[in-house]
């Protein structure tokens, strides 16, 4: 097993006083390495990711990235949003450049920069689009590169690909992996796919519902290294996904 | 962007362009009702409504004079910096109620009571602490038009899409940081609306302001034609008027417009 990178120590958040959203929840994050978030909605993964991300302030439990404990937001770590986030009046260089400028880096060298990401996304010829151009997949591909331009070691990702169609989610998903080549990040993904969960992750978190808690930890031990087309048709690949499907299927009504 | 500002721009020359005008109902129905205006008058009914041709006339009358000008300037002088105030206060308090509970609590029910109270009975208790002047018709015009700025701005600030606000912290934004880049810009379709909501209500501000008080300004004009009887005169004014206050508020429309694809895209 590689280095740990984040930790997170018994975590419980509370909401209101009464509201249970998240429990005991104990986890470490292999540096390098994607590990998915799996669990059906409502369970509380959204939640311990806005935990480890500094957004929620936890009711119980410490984070440590690389050690150190944490307690907001911070330049190790980027967010890829559900929704993308992106500022409607600003193109997609202005957006990518978002964070950059938020760290008060001159105009050029963040632009610079931002092109270079813009480009290893694939969106090169959109970079003065706004957003209500483009379609979904290019908006998440916007604010992916956003996210790697602080050039963080953490990368985290809020269910990214939920809001774009299944041959779009697929193609992101490819691109994703191909980018993971390049940019060696540690990844912690948010889904309730338990087929994207299995393609990207090389660790499974998987959560049950109300309050969450880690139910269990799958490690794909998939080969990636090769052509990533075959992964879908690799005996492991279908053999894990009906197994952790065997898991989860007691949480769902 | 380029290609919204090219739509826009078309759209505002074809105003200009008279075939259009000729086609489009509007200007039917003006010149009908123009007419008719001008038949009634010349039966000499009603001394109160001379024809429309002698108002014609005294408008051209009315450019000569200098207490017309002298209106005028004072109207536009009380009418820009109330309206001014107005935005350039009224903004930030709204801003401060969309992201303060506390500063919401204790000012939504004041800025509710003003928003609908009939404040041209007010205007009178204003006299006696800011005199006869610019200074209580431009107070006039703030208390008119500020509360419907708040109270859009607040709307807009409070509906600002939580991710936004989430992405500037991520990145390291402070407070003032995501209040400036993120939610007020987020929220500029829904305070143009209040600007715009706010420019009518100070055109209508401007004008009752100066009628109350009766001495200044279009007021004093407005009381002197009546009480001379110049009926040709205190119409060609009211339409001066009406024509001012349509203007100004088809400018903000347009501007309102420029702003909106945005609106639309969140």
């Amino acid at each position: 097993m590689s280095d740990i990178i984040l930790e997170t120590e018994s975590i419980g958040v509370v909401y209101q006083q009464s509201v249970v959203a998240l429990e005991n929840v104990s986890l470490n994050i292999p540096s390098g390495k994607l590990t998915a978030i799996l669990g059906p909605s409502g369970c509380g993964k959204t939640t311990l990711l806005k935990v480890i991300a500094g957004l929620i302030e936890p009711s119980t439990g410490i984070i440590k990235v690389k050690g150190q404990q944490i307690t907001g937001p911070g330049p190790d770590r980027a967010l890829v949003f559900q929704d993308f986030a992106l500022l409607p009046w600003a193109t997609v260089l202005q957006n990518v450049a978002f964070g950059l400028r938020a760290r008060g880096i001159p105009k050029n060298e963040r632009e610079e920069t931002s092109l270079h990401y813009i480009k290893e996304v694939g969106l090169s010829g959109f970079e003065d689009k706004y957003p209500h151009q483009l379609s979904g997949g290019m908006r998440q591909r916007t604010g992916l590169a956003r996210a790697l331009t602080v050039n963080s070691d953490i990368l985290l990702m809020d269910e990214p690909f939920s809001a774009v169609d299944e041959q779009m989610r697929r193609k992101l998903q490819e691109d994703l992996l191909n980018l993971l080549k390049i940019e060696r990040k540690s990844v912690i993904f948010v889904t309730h796919s338990i087929e994207e969960a299995v393609y990207l992750a090389d660790q499974v978190v998987i959560l049950s519902g109300r309050p969450g808690s880690i139910a269990d930890i799958v490690y794909p031990e998939i080969d990636r290294r090769g052509d990533i087309d075959s992964i879908r048709r690799q005996p492991r690949y279908i053999e894990l996904v009906d197994e952790i499907w065997g898991s989860l299927r007691s949480y769902v009504e | 962007m380029s290609s919204n500002e090219g739509k826009i721009i078309k759209k505002s020359a074809s105003l200009f362009s008279l075939k259009k005008l000729m086609h489009t109902s509007p200007f039917w129905s003006l010149i009908f009702w123009a007419l008719v205006w001008e038949l009634i008058g010349r039966m000499g009914w009603m001394t109160l409504l001379p024809p429309l041709s002698q108002i014609w006339f005294a408008f051209i009358e009315l450019l000569e004079l200098a207490s017309f000008w002298d209106a005028f300037a004072m109207t536009a002088r009380t009418f820009g910096i109330g309206l001014g105030l107005s935005i350039v206060i009224g903004i930030p308090i709204g801003v401060l109620m969309g992201i303060s509970r506390r500063s919401d609590k204790i000012l939504s029910l004041w800025v509710n009571l003003f928003l609908s109270a009939p404040i041209t009975a007010v205007i009178p208790a204003l006299m006696p602490i800011l005199g006869i002047g610019d200074a209580t018709v431009i107070a006039t015009v703030i208390l008119f038009s500020i509360w419907v700025v708040i109270i859009d701005t607040q709307a807009g600030v409070t509906h600002v899409q939580n991710s936004l606000v989430e992405m500037g912290k991520i990145f390291g934004c402070s407070r003032w940081k995501i209040i400036i880049w993120i939610v007020v810009p987020a929220a500029m379709p829904e305070i143009i609306t209040g600007v715009r909501l706010s420019v009518v209500r100070a055109v209508k501000g401007v004008i009752v302001g100066q009628i109350v008080i009766a001495l200044i300004g279009f007021g004093g004009l407005f009381s002197t034609y009546l009480s001379y009887f110049l009926m040709e005169r205190f119409w060609a004014l009211i339409i001066v008027v009406f024509v001012m206050s349509f203007t100004i508020i088809g400018l903000v429309e347009l501007l309102e417009r420029r702003i909106a694809f945005y609106a639309k895209s969140r």
